[in-house]
């Protein structure tokens, strides 16, 4: 697994960032990204270029998003 | 939480056309003051009141309109119903319910008062349903979203008491007009737009300044203040005089803190830079300080021009100033969004401060917190209303035009990203 610490970063450093990290992901790779608030832009982003997403929200208020290529459509 | 598409929020030139249409209603208003600079002698001159409501419905409030297609996706992660042409019907209809309410107050004619109240109430009253349907539509516990829906309850208290003031005005009804005309203008003024201003500091503030976020203790203070709206209302309706100064004392310490808190969060700023994005909100912050300071002297001295002065300083400078300040950020920050959409070839896209030049954004901002304080002080020298409304004219001229320039280089780019070739993944 990838990690990715984006905590405290202005925008939209994070979403570049992240596009970067997800253009260099080989293909079994999972991206963990550490992030401060919800990018929800990111997610639309990431639906309309083939890759998964899921997140966690915790406690102190951080999110811990797992990114993946998404498995081919049936 | 549901799975939001970009295809859930409206293209990014719909609120755009929005926001250069509030730029361009701000700068009507101040036209109204150059035009009849004596409007600032008491808060009922028609020409007052006629600018108070070309600045709040045709100023701030397009804005407000077109920001929250976007903000409300974006930062709350709900999509809003898309209307189509709907929208750009929507805005036209407000801008021309606006041109006639100015009219109305202006001639006293209640063919324009109804007119005006009926495109009005329709085009807002959709507008909040929408909102209102997009904030509701699913649980939630998130605090932006339950303080956006308390901005939208005071939408809908707003066009409520605008609806009997219409009433009293058009048809005679037998209400209290003063006690009206002042609830309306709290719910309008500190409900929504200062319910909405504080809910977007609480995102923009700590995201764009890299700061802390505002305190637990805030979000009380928000609630609370809600509740206070409505209890100033009830009691002004029975005349509690004392009740209501003390009501108003409180919600003048709101204001206060929310001046406070943002000027802290802004100092403490870990970004380091002293940009023009920086001295805006700085200056929002003083701006509530001086506006909660000239409420407390409206509500507890006997001379009306305190009651003037405030309402310029909260209209103006603090609806104003925070929309144009948050417009710095906004325009470009839905430009680089919309074009990291099209960018396949993974073009490098420009910095968020170079969007707009920001040596431009400084003259600009400069230039209406001199009007600004120019526009304040008339309300006690009336000689100084038009040159301050003049100055105002011209920082909000070379706003409109800074984001139209914005505009055309968001169109420009997106049309050269769509011709370039993907980068190929490897």
């Amino acid at each position: 697994m990838i990690h990715l610490d984006m905590r405290g970063l202005p925008p939209c450093e994070p979403f570049e960032r992240i596009l970067a990290a997800v253009d260099a992901l080989p293909p079994a790779e999972t991206l963990e990204v550490l992030i401060h608030r919800e990018p929800f832009p990111l997610y639309a982003w990431l639906a309309e270029h083939g890759f998964a997403h899921h997140t966690q929200a915790e406690e102190s208020g951080v999110f811990r998003i797992h990114i993946h290529p998404a498995p081919p459509a049936a | 939480m549901q799975m939001v598409s970009t295809e859930a929020s409206p293209a990014p030139e719909l609120s755009f056309a929005y926001m250069l249409a509030g730029v361009c209603g701000m700068l009507g208003a101040a036209a109204m003051l150059v035009w009849q600079p004596e409007a600032l002698l008491t808060r009922w001159h028609p020409a007052a009141l006629a600018a108070v409501h070309i600045f709040a419905l045709g100023g701030l409030m397009p804005v407000m309109l077109g920001a929250l297609l976007q903000f409300v996706p974006v930062a709350c992660g709900l999509s809003l119903p898309r209307w189509g042409w709907g929208d750009q019907l929507l805005l036209a209809a407000l801008m021309l319910g606006v041109a006639t309410l100015a009219e109305a107050f202006l001639s006293g004619s209640t063919t324009w008062f109804l007119l005006a109240g009926s495109l009005l109430l329709t085009c807002l009253g959709l507008a909040g349903l929408r909102l209102a349907y997009a904030l509701w539509q699913q649980p939630t516990k998130a605090e932006l979203v339950a303080s956006m829906r308390r901005s939208t309850w005071a939408l809908g208290m707003t066009l409520t008491l605008a609806c009997v003031l219409l009433g009293i005005l058009t048809q005679g009804w037998d209400l209290p007009l003063v006690v009206l005309v002042d609830w309306h203008a709290q719910w309008g003024m500190a409900g929504w737009v200062g319910g909405l201003v504080a809910s977007v500091a609480g995102v923009v503030v700590p995201m764009f300044h890299v700061t802390d976020a505002y305190p637990r203790g805030w979000t009380r203070a928000m609630q609370m203040a809600s509740l206070l709206l409505l209890a100033v209302g009830v009691a002004a309706w029975w005349q509690m005089g004392d009740v209501v100064t003390g009501i108003r004392v409180l919600l003048c310490a709101t204001l206060a803190g929310f001046g406070v808190l943002t000027a802290l969060r802004v100092r403490k700023s870990r970004r380091g830079e002293h940009d023009a994005f920086h001295w805006g909100w700085l200056g929002l912050a003083v701006i509530s300080l001086i506006a909660a300071g000239l409420a407390l002297a409206a509500s507890l001295l006997a001379d009306p021009r305190w009651s003037v002065a405030f309402g310029v300083m909260m209209l103006a400078g603090f609806g104003g100033g925070a929309i144009n300040v948050m417009l710095y950020r906004i325009v470009p920050f839905l430009s680089w969004l919309h074009w990291q959409r099209h960018n396949a070839a993974r073009a490098r896209l420009p910095l968020l401060h170079q969007i707009i030049p920001e040596k431009w954004q400084r003259v600009q901002l400069a230039g209406d917190a001199l009007g600004i304080a120019l526009l304040t002080t008339a309300s006690f020298a009336p000689e100084l209303t038009r040159p301050a409304a003049l100055l105002l004219m011209a920082s909000k001229l070379m706003l409109a035009v800074l984001l139209a320039q914005a505009v055309r280089s968001y169109r420009s780019r997106l049309a050269l990203l769509k011709t370039l070739p993907p980068r190929v993944r490897t």
